[in-house]
């Protein structure tokens, strides 16, 4: 299996089978992990840069996977984080159905470690058998462990 | 903008990028570099327009005097009333080209080629450039005493401005081309590509900055190559082995060195009072012309050598000069008949007969050396090649030009040395009595004043590139990665409306162009890296210069006081820029 980079390890435990009505709430959820996070400075700035970002144009992987992010100066360092949804919530335009939910914050200056993490994350999603064991894990532990 | 999802990048656009990455890293291209590969296609242009004039000027000359021979030969053997009538009808047609022509003249584009590259935009009116040409061309074939390197340096310098402005080259690299073309005139004329990219660095740039200069040494050599593949490489001036016979001949030829920084003044102001004279009959070009070349034919009647710009009384100096009470004559003769032609507004250049010149006074010169020192064992011939080197350097203030061009004319090593000491020496007596110089004139009246004027208010953007290639905030990665194959820029601007947001690195994506999933992760605006350097529009170019200094980077983006993105200016447009500015004292 590909090597994460190091600057891809979860900031915080991942929320496993949360119960959204729909993309915003499983966003603001997911970035509500990482609202007492050190790095984040501003965490309603935070969420307002996802959202942004979101609405321009929504990071879809396919395969029922999410990655909202967002490059801002709320954040001091790249922070990283995860959410599982019970059910499926549609996402965009298209209502994607979505069920793993990756969150990235990037300081502004950060670019290489941004498109490092990105890829790198992509990379090992795309490995067999991940997508199906992190929709199918019961522990945050082992969900954590198939990201690094 | 198609949505991110729906861009693909193909498998062998992603070849493409990951190629033309490779090429931007191991066989960088930068705007200098592309400037030499102009600088090539200009040399080789440059050289097919000046060996198209020459032929064409071959062809009249046979059709007006029945002989295809040179001119002193072909006049010989032309009796009286024809030896005055060829070269009369000859400045009738000359000047009627003239006069007929400056009613097309354009007002916006400049017909000199030395002002085009230093006060223009490198954009030479392809009519009146047409037209001073063809007027040359009827004067040069019928006898006129004048040079061709003013029609050969016109009509390449014309081919270098149509391909600039065809390409639509930003205005540094439009004038940067059309010194190309000079330099490539000279080179083609001379068979001289060291003292063709000399020429123009030292007379029309006033610079020897690399950055202006090495476009030039290429324009000269690829047209001096196609010149020598079509007519052959042999020595324009193919003289005696020139041969020291010890270090007092330095003395003698320092003291050429000083009668020549006497008599070039002299020469110059000669050729003035003559222009000054021709004005004063306030006479229509045409008739002006006849007269200069009615002048001409008449002193061809005792002197056929007078006919022609004066490259066989050379030739004839430095291998079978005769006596020298005959050559004081023909030079006496000849300098009428330049003054005639020059004086009547004739289209043409005076080098070569600024080199006669040179040869013959260093000739009498050397004729005088061997009476008073005939214990020296040395050659008059020997001085006239000296003379020329020493007798160009002045008149023409460029006297690093004229140490190559005789060299390069005469292919002998052995005369560099005394031609150094005479021409440098020459050149600082003339400059000490007169600033003018052959071709500082032409420059002064086109209006010296009014080009340092223009330079100093020249801004950001008169220099920029307009805008080309763009991102918008959410162009999708796949569309980043495809607009970089499209150009071969290092960084792509990124707008949002019309906004200047930021810019798009190649170095920051390019690990990353294989990955496809990206494509529907990732846009402009994840990528864009914001507050970096740019230029505004109003900003002088030292001020742009400092900037470069700063950002590291070659090319900037160009903004209007609403950071509205105008276009981009590159590091080397600006250099190319000032080292052609000319130097404020003289030309």
């Amino acid at each position: 299996m590909p090597q994460l980079p190091s600057s891809v390890s979860l900031s915080c435990p991942p929320l496993l089978d949360i119960q959204a009505t729909d993309e915003m709430e499983a966003i603001r959820m997911t970035a509500g992990l990482l609202a007492a996070n050190p790095l984040v400075t501003d965490s309603t700035a935070f969420l307002d840069a996802v959202l942004e970002r979101q609405r321009i144009n929504p990071p879809l992987l396919g395969k029922q996977i999410a990655l909202p992010h967002a490059r801002t100066p709320a954040v001091k360092d790249m922070v990283f984080a995860a959410a599982r949804s019970l059910t499926p919530i549609p996402f965009g335009e298209q209502q994607e159905p979505v069920q793993l939910i990756f969150m990235f914050g990037v300081p502004p200056h950060k670019i290489s470690e941004y498109l490092a993490a990105m890829a790198g994350l992509v990379r090992r999603l795309k490995s067999p058998g991940v997508i199906d064991s992190l929709l199918s894990t019961e522990s945050a532990d082992d969900f954590s462990e198939l990201l690094k | 903008m198609e949505p991110a999802k729906t861009e693909s990048l193909g498998s062998i656009t992603k070849r493409l990028v990951r190629l033309r990455i490779w090429l931007s890293e191991h066989v960088r291209i930068s705007e200098l570099q592309a400037t030499l590969l102009w600088a090539a296609l200009i040399g080789v242009a440059g050289a097919w327009s000046s060996i198209a004039f020459r032929e064409i000027t071959d062809l009249l000359h046979k059709l007006a005097t029945g002989s295809d021979g040179g001119y002193v030969e072909s006049f010989t053997l032309l009796p009286p009333w024809r030896r005055i009538a060829v070269p009369a009808i000859g400045g009738l047609f000359a000047g009627l080209t003239l006069f007929l022509g400056t009613r097309f003249k354009s007002k916006q584009n400049s017909t000199d080629y030395m002002e085009a590259v230093v006060v223009g935009n490198g954009n030479l009116s392809v009519r009146a450039s047409l037209v001073k040409s063809i007027s040359a061309l009827f004067s040069g074939a019928t006898g006129a005493s004048i040079g061709r390197e003013g029609p050969l340096v016109q009509l390449s310098s014309l081919v270098a401005s149509v391909i600039g402005q065809w390409f639509k080259f930003p205005l540094a690299r439009r004038r940067q081309m059309v010194a190309c073309g000079a330099a490539a005139g000279i080179a083609s004329a001379y068979n001289a590509p060291i003292a063709g990219a000399f020429f123009v660095a030292e007379i029309v740039l006033g610079s020897m900055a690399m950055n202006a200069f090495g476009p030039l040494v290429i324009a000269s050599l690829a047209s001096t190559l196609t010149t020598r593949a079509y007519m052959g490489s042999e020595a324009l001036y193919a003289a005696p082995i020139f041969t020291l016979h010890g270090n007092r001949d330095f003395l003698a030829y320092l003291a050429l060195g000083i009668a020549c920084g006497f008599i070039a003044p002299a020469f110059l102001n000669f050729l003035k009072v003559s222009e000054r004279g021709f004005s004063k009959l306030k006479l229509p070009a045409y008739i002006r012309l006849a007269i200069g070349g009615a002048i001409v034919g008449l002193l061809a009647i005792y002197r056929p050598e007078v006919c022609g710009n004066g490259r066989s009384l050379v030739f004839a100096i430095l291998n079978h000069p005769g006596t020298w009470q005959a050559l004081a004559i023909v030079l006496a003769c000849k300098l009428l008949a330049t003054g005639a032609t020059f004086g009547s507004g004739a289209v043409g250049g005076v080098f070569t007969p600024t080199l006669f010149t040179g040869a013959a006074c260093g000739y009498l010169f050397g004729a005088l050396c061997t009476f008073l020192l005939p214990g020296w064992g040395m050659q008059p011939g020997a001085f006239g090649l000296v003379g020329m080197g020493a007798f160009l350097a002045a008149a023409t203030g460029a006297p690093v030009m004229a140490i190559i061009m005789i060299f390069e004319l005469t292919l002998n090593y052995e005369i560099l040395m005394p031609v150094m000491l005479a021409a440098v020496v020459s050149y600082y007596i003339c400059r000490s009595i007169t600033s003018r110089s052959l071709y500082g004139d032409a420059l002064a009246r086109k209006g010296q004043h009014a080009v340092t004027e223009r330079l100093g208010t020249l801004k950001v953007v008169d220099l920029m590139q307009p805008r080309g290639d763009s991102l918008k905030l959410d162009s999708s990665f796949g569309l980043v990665a495809r607009s970089f194959l499209q150009n071969r820029h290092d960084f792509l601007p990124v707008v949002d409306g019309d906004h200047f947001s930021g810019i798009v690195l190649l170095h920051d994506i390019k690990p990353y162009l294989d990955q496809p999933e990206l494509e529907s992760l990732l846009i402009a605006r994840d990528v864009m890296r914001e507050g970096t350097s740019s230029l505004n529009a109003k900003q002088t170019l030292e001020e742009a210069l400092h900037i470069f200094a700063r950002s590291d980077t070659e090319r900037l983006p160009v903004l209007d006081d609403q950071a509205h993105l105008l276009g981009s200016l590159t590091k080397s447009d600006v250099l190319l820029f000032l080292a052609g500015i000319p130097k404020s004292t003289e030309a």
